[in-house]
């Protein structure tokens, strides 16, 4: 394998993780958001924004985009309060789609045509924030924010009615998302050297979100194996050809069915040994 | 020219309308939210572009009795197995099968856009504006269709036996109604109405691609959540987006349609359920 294309990969990944990380946190706190396109807009414009500094400005970008894609993820989570299900998925993908038509209508990403940018070296950098998000999720994960989350998936109202701070746990779990996602479209533009309203779309949204719900949220295994899966997606296109979309959904597919039966399976045996 | 993109607004609309009465079938018939529906208008133009050559009818009727399948299809495939699950892993699996079915018809009828014949060649003049035969023949079947539809579930027994799985899966078979039958009966005709919008939206746009149609669909999706699943007002909203839609379009520009569009749909949704709660709330 040459050089450039463990560069590639390694850069890839660390968007790849990123993005999957905007996916998993707020479905771990049961929620399914679509947004992760309109958080990869955000760090697109900062990566627009901001080219000059030290590195070529691709820390200052990571950083602001990190910060920006925070606040926009509260924000959209105080908006959101108590809004789950359908209504969740819908307006996070209207967040999304939107984000992508004001890049379109504003002419700041170069409108359709999309906008060269300096290349820069983001190895280091894109290493350096996925290693960072790594740590992020094992503490998010070993802390009794993940218990608070979990009861707030499972069981919505027994969590309301147990005094948890619904709110302050949307806004988290939400927050880190944006920073997570925005960050990865902060990295992923600057990679390329060019901005793109297109690739912060729907489509790429639900490419992501499938890999994130194909690997699981309980463990952060899941993570890992979903950005491993989202880098993977392009060589399975090649190799599956016309078939790409039915050989992605049906693994998810797929993979949903064997944890229910896992489920169900559980329940019986703990049912008998009980019983 | 107001009546002109007052007219190009109602025909994207009417499709607005449509996927978002397809949805609500579902919702409807079995209390779950099916992501795979902007994937069943594609379905419906598939037949377009396999048959090209073939009478409209044969290729409206052979698009709905894809759509029909391809909603069975999802409905046990994706939904049947996860309807005791939370909704969060409706969506999932829904999404996944959007995203088998869409691969499937790009795998079978092509992934390019591509124009479809119009089923009728004159031109309508209607006040300062001019509609083409595909346009006119778009905007009257989707109008059409719309219409039946919030009739059959409405007034009619189907429609009835349909809402009454959505209310009570289990509760149905104490009253002799076969639950698997309800269910497969509100996955087909969402289907088949998901398929019809689909022919329909590609006689209005003219040329289009599976692609083009799915994107058009997860508006309607959209749509039909600001509206709360209700038949009349979804086809009203989905007609309301396609006016401002195509205002923004004339008067600010391409780009500014989509983002006009969202912005009011996001909202929309946001206010509705903070209003209700109930089925689209959590709390």
């Amino acid at each position: 394998m040459g050089e450039a294309s463990l560069t590639d990969l390694t850069v890839r990944w660390a968007v790849a993780l990123l993005a999957v990380a905007s996916v998993v946190i707020p479905l771990r706190a049961g929620r399914l958001s679509l947004a992760t396109g309109g958080f990869m807009a955000i760090g697109g414009l900062v990566a627009i924004a901001v080219t000059a500094g030290p590195a070529g400005g691709v820390p200052l970008a990571i950083v602001c985009a990190g910060i920006l894609g925070g606040a926009g993820g509260a924000v959209l989570a105080l908006a959101a309060h108590r809004v789950g299900g359908i209504a969740f998925a819908m307006v996070t993908l209207a967040v999304t789609e939107a984000m992508r038509a004001l890049l379109l209508a504003s002419g700041l990403a170069g409108g359709g045509a999309g906008l060269r940018l300096p290349q820069a070296d983001v190895v280091p950098w894109a290493l350096g924030s996925a290693l960072a998000f790594l740590v992020v999720l094992v503490a998010l994960w070993r802390s009794p924010l993940a218990g608070a989350w979990d009861l707030l998936a499972e069981r919505p109202r027994l969590a309301v009615s147990m005094g948890l701070p619904v709110r302050w746990l949307e806004v988290i779990s939400l927050a880190v998302a944006g920073s997570a996602g925005a960050a990865a479209g902060a990295l992923l533009t600057r990679y390329r050297g060019f901005a793109d309203a297109d690739a912060f779309g729907a489509l790429a949204t639900i490419d992501v979100t499938l890999a994130a719900i194909a690997s699981g949220v309980d463990l952060l295994l899941g993570p890992l194996l979903g950005s491993v899966l989202v880098v993977l997606l392009p060589e399975a296109g090649r190799v599956a050809g016309v078939w790409r979309g039915v050989v992605l959904g049906g693994v998810v597919l797929a993979v949903l069915l064997a944890r229910l039966m896992l489920e169900r399976y559980g329940r019986r045996t703990r049912g008998s040994l009980s019983g | 020219m107001v009546e002109q993109v007052l007219l190009s607004g109602l025909a994207t609309g009417a499709i607005l309308g449509l996927a978002g009465l397809a949805f609500a079938i579902g919702v409807l018939g079995s209390r779950v939210y099916n992501l795979a529906t902007p994937e069943l208008l594609a379905a419906g133009v598939a037949a377009a572009f396999l048959f090209p050559a073939a009478p409209w009818w044969l290729v409206a009727v052979l698009g709905s009795l894809a759509g029909g399948v391809a909603g069975l299809a999802v409905g046990w495939g994706a939904i049947r197995p996860f309807l005791a699950q939370s909704p969060v892993w409706h969506l999932a699996s829904t999404l996944a099968a959007g995203t088998m079915l869409l691969g499937v018809i790009t795998a079978v009828a092509g992934s390019e856009p591509r124009r479809v014949a119009a089923w009728w060649d004159g031109d309508v003049a209607i006040g300062g504006a001019v509609l083409a035969g595909g346009q006119v023949v778009g905007l009257g079947a989707s109008l059409l269709l719309a219409v039946l539809v919030v009739l059959v579930l409405g007034w009619t027994g189907l429609g009835r036996i349909i809402r009454a799985g959505g209310d009570r899966l289990d509760a149905t078979g104490l009253l002799g109604l076969p639950g698997w039958l309800l269910f497969s009966l509100a996955m087909a005709f969402a289907g088949m109405v998901a398929a019809a919008g689909g022919l329909a939206g590609a006689q209005s746009l003219g040329t289009v691609s599976p692609g083009i149609l799915a994107i058009l669909g997860l508006k309607g999706l959209a749509v039909a959540t600001a509206a709360g699943f209700r038949p009349v007002p979804v086809v009203l909203a989905g007609l309301g987006i396609g006016v401002l839609e195509a205002g923004l379009a004339f008067w600010l520009g391409p780009a500014a349609r989509d983002l006009g569009s969202w912005t009011v749909l996001g909202i929309a949704i946001l206010l509705r359920t903070r209003q209700e709660g109930g089925i689209l709330g959590r709390g």
